[in-house]
């Protein structure tokens, strides 16, 4: 008998978040025949990844060959060796992309999880970077209905940042986000009063049915995990809160911390990744607690530079809440057409179509004043705009909040309003304006990546998709401010079986740590979207199969 | 548009249904989600109220007009959002009754706004006769009664409109069962001996 012996609950392995990560490890773990027990600390199940597009970034997949597309493991390394720039560890990268091939088979052939491959999707840096390619790499679900999920039906994620019920196929053949206008919005109520689910919450819709449904793998809402409990060095259990009451759940095999980052911490945002303010998309429940928990028993963590992950800028519009908080809307309109990103100084800094490229850029330090000079940033865009594509969800004709956005004859005007400096902004208009009509943009290459074109282009127009003049007013513009998507810098160390590692070098018995949780070593210095979901699944894959087997 | 009617029958003369129905500050607060209202003038007013649409929540106001105050007979308003492509209006008709009826539903439409004016009504009933009032009419003998019929049509507008009508749709039952259940309590306390 162990020195903590008051316990609720007693199971093999502890879930700790109901994410990718942790219904990834629950399921593992079932399936090796152990009692698993997911533990969730939000109110709904589904976690970061239900708020997410759904994307799951496989090179090679099991898929790619009945759908003509040639892809290899050498080239899906050599790409992602480049977004690591040296700063991911080998030997994480190298399992990321191995056991990402063999999770995603063994979801579809053991859970039911419809994968199918996002057609025409390339690579966020193809064809400029190696071992890229034009499509076959984003998987995505087929659409579910949310009555595929009984009881956890209305106890599952859906999102406020993505579309209901629609596949990214019928995104992009609908003309994308710019196109708004043209996109089937009776399909899109139909789906929506059909509760037909797809993108991440679609996804994490599989994986709760799985785990859930198929498999009776119990889940305990409300649930916040506290701390770990320790005995001769080796993790065996947790002590949570649920209703208010001392919850203790003893792991005989192993606890999987799969709870996210930290994005609704006090500190650690501001600690970790270098800018003066910190927002985030994700839920409130996303605090950090992995880290204080397994920190305080002497797990290791580790960071990469912090000017690459998930982060995007965004806006509130008044009136708007999600889970109690105000909501925080990502904006990409800086890439569309009549518009354009600039700082303080009137200035474009980066190719406002390409997050890579401007996200790090606002991190940039003027180190003879001592600041950060583009940040924040703001969103400047002309009538055109106005009268061609949304902002948000506002879509044209419709009038512009003006306690969001401001609004005058003369970009001077607007720039007074704005606060920035009025004789940049007009210069560095007509410089654009020049650029646009010329269609192309020698200052930061806007429009020259297929990937951001897709996200942020107007192919309809003709020519480059992401220049078009700002050239009549009256010009409308508001602050913006950087957004995180739950995807950060620094995390707890792993090794390639998801044991978390301790200062002094060595797995911490009993410790798994899956997703957002773990130090991004394995991707390193760079981001493609579709790599969280499967750090995720990944990570709860072989977590939840190597605490299975543990003596 | 869609359109949608529902009428009952409340022991109570048309009257005293008018008493109360009139003054819309005696129910206001009560609404789901109600922030404020303002009274502009006899014919308009501006609600503010929050609430869910689809997965997130969003505060809108709402112009009401009054187009026609024909009390005790008819009060026909229309609906306008003020920050978002909504429209709408409806009549409240009410007559007097002879006979005992239970509440029911001429035009039970089928779908949300059916089911919400299902709830409405049961509200005003519960609103004039407290909960226990129903059970006490199936076995009256009053003949002093009021037929109420309320009709109401709205619509969102733009290209979004499909999408839109179907984010709001779950949120309205719900919405209008929390008023009902809110009035009927609160009268339920106030209501007066005997």
């Amino acid at each position: 008998m162990g020195l903590f012996s008051k316990w609720d609950l007693e199971v093999d392995v502890v879930a700790v978040g109901s994410g990718l990560g942790g219904l990834s490890a629950a399921i593992m773990a079932h399936d090796a025949g152990k009692r698993a027990v997911v533990l969730e600390k939000a109110g709904k199940l589904g976690g970061v990844c239900a708020y997410s597009g759904g994307e799951v970034f496989v090179a090679a997949n099991h898929l790619q060959a009945a759908a003509g597309i040639s892809d290899s493991r050498e080239a899906g390394l050599a790409y992602l060796r480049f977004l690591g720039a040296g700063y991911e560890d080998p030997a994480l990268l190298e399992n990321l992309v191995d056991q990402g091939i063999l999770a995603a088979r063994y979801f579809a052939e053991k859970a039911g999880v419809r994968w199918r491959i996002v057609r025409d999707f390339p690579d966020y840096y193809h064809p400029k970077a190696p071992g890229t390619v034009a499509e076959g790499r984003y998987l995505e679900v087929e659409l579910i209905q949310g009555s595929a999920l009984g009881d956890w039906r209305k106890k599952t994620y859906r999102s406020p940042h993505v579309p209901q019920g629609i596949t990214h196929d019928e995104l992009f053949g609908w003309g994308g986000p710019t196109q708004v206008m043209r996109w089937d919005f009776a399909t899109l109520g139909k789906r929506m009063t059909e509760d037909w689910r797809g993108f991440g919450p679609g996804m994490m819709a599989y994986f709760v049915k799985a785990a859930m449904i198929d498999r009776g793998i119990p889940a305990h809402l409300e649930t916040r995990v506290r701390e770990l409990v320790v005995e001769d060095g080796a993790v065996v259990g947790v002590r949570a809160e649920r209703a208010g009451k001392p919850f203790a759940v003893r792991a005989r095999k192993g606890v999987v911390l799969a709870a996210g980052g930290y994005d609704w911490h006090r500190e650690l945002p501001l600690f970790f990744e270098q800018l003066p303010a910190w927002n985030s998309q994700v839920q409130p429940s996303v605090e950090g607690d992995a880290y204080v928990m397994a920190t305080e028993h002497g797990a290791a963590i580790a960071g990469v530079p912090a000017n690459n992950l998930g982060l995007i800028f965004g806006y509130q519009v008044p009136g708007e809440e999600h889970e109690g908080r105000p909501l925080w809307r990502g904006s990409w309109e800086g890439g569309y057409p009549h518009a354009i990103w600039v700082n303080a100084a009137g200035r474009r800094f980066a190719d406002e179509s390409f997050y890579r490229d401007y996200i790090p850029k606002i991190r940039e330090w003027d180190g003879v004043q001592q600041r950060q000079p583009n940040h924040p940033p703001y969103l400047v865009f002309d009538q055109n705009f106005r009268e061609k594509y949304p902002l948000g969800t506002f879509l044209p004709p419709q009038d512009l909040p003006e306690a969001l956005v401001a609004r005058a004859d003369t970009l001077r005007e607007l720039a007074a309003k704005l606060g920035i400096d009025g004789e940049n902004l007009e210069a560095t208009v007509e410089r654009f304006n020049r650029f646009a009509r010329e269609g192309t943009d020698p200052d930061f290459h806007r429009g020259t990546y297929p990937w951001a074109a897709m996200m942020t282009g107007d192919f309809t127009k003709g020519g480059n998709p992401n220049l078009a003049p700002l050239d009549k007013p009256p010009y409308h513009g508001l602050r913006l401010h950087v957004v995180s998507v739950g995807i950060n810098a620094v995390g707890l160390r792993v090794n390639t079986s998801y044991q978390v590692l301790h200062v002094r070098g060595h797995a911490i018995p009993g410790l798994y740590a899956a997703g957002n949780t773990t130090a991004p070593l394995d991707i390193g210095a760079g981001y493609q979207s579709g790599m969280s979901n499967l750090r995720g699944m990944v990570g709860g894959y072989l977590a939840g199969m190597h605490a299975a087997a543990r003596a | 548009m869609p359109e949608v009617a529902y009428e009952t029958i409340i022991q109570r003369p048309r009257e005293a249904v008018w008493e109360f129905v009139k003054d819309m500050n005696n129910w206001a607060p009560f609404l789901t989600g109600y922030q404020r209202h303002e009274i502009v003038s006899d014919t308009d007013s501006i609600w503010t109220l929050k609430g869910d649409v689809g997965v997130l929540s969003r505060t809108v106001r709402l112009e009401a007009h009054v187009t026609e105050w024909n009390g005790p007979e008819r009060v026909s308003f229309t609906l306008r959002g003020l920050d978002e492509p909504v429209e709408g209006g409806g009549t409240l008709v009410m007559t007097e009754h002879v006979g005992v009826s239970a509440t029911e539903a001429v035009t039970p439409a089928p779908g949300l706004l059916g089911r919400m004016l299902g709830a409405f009504s049961r509200w005003l009933f519960r609103l004039m006769h407290g909960s226990g009032a129903e059970r006490a009419l199936r076995s009256s003998s009053s003949t002093e009664a009021a037929r109420l019929t309320f009709t109401l049509r709205m619509d969102a507008g733009g290209p979004m409109a499909p999408l839109v009508n179907a984010m709001l749709a779950p949120a309205l039952l719900p919405a209008a069962e929390d008023l009902a259940t809110k009035i009927a309590s609160h009268l339920e306390r106030r209501r007066p001996a005997g």
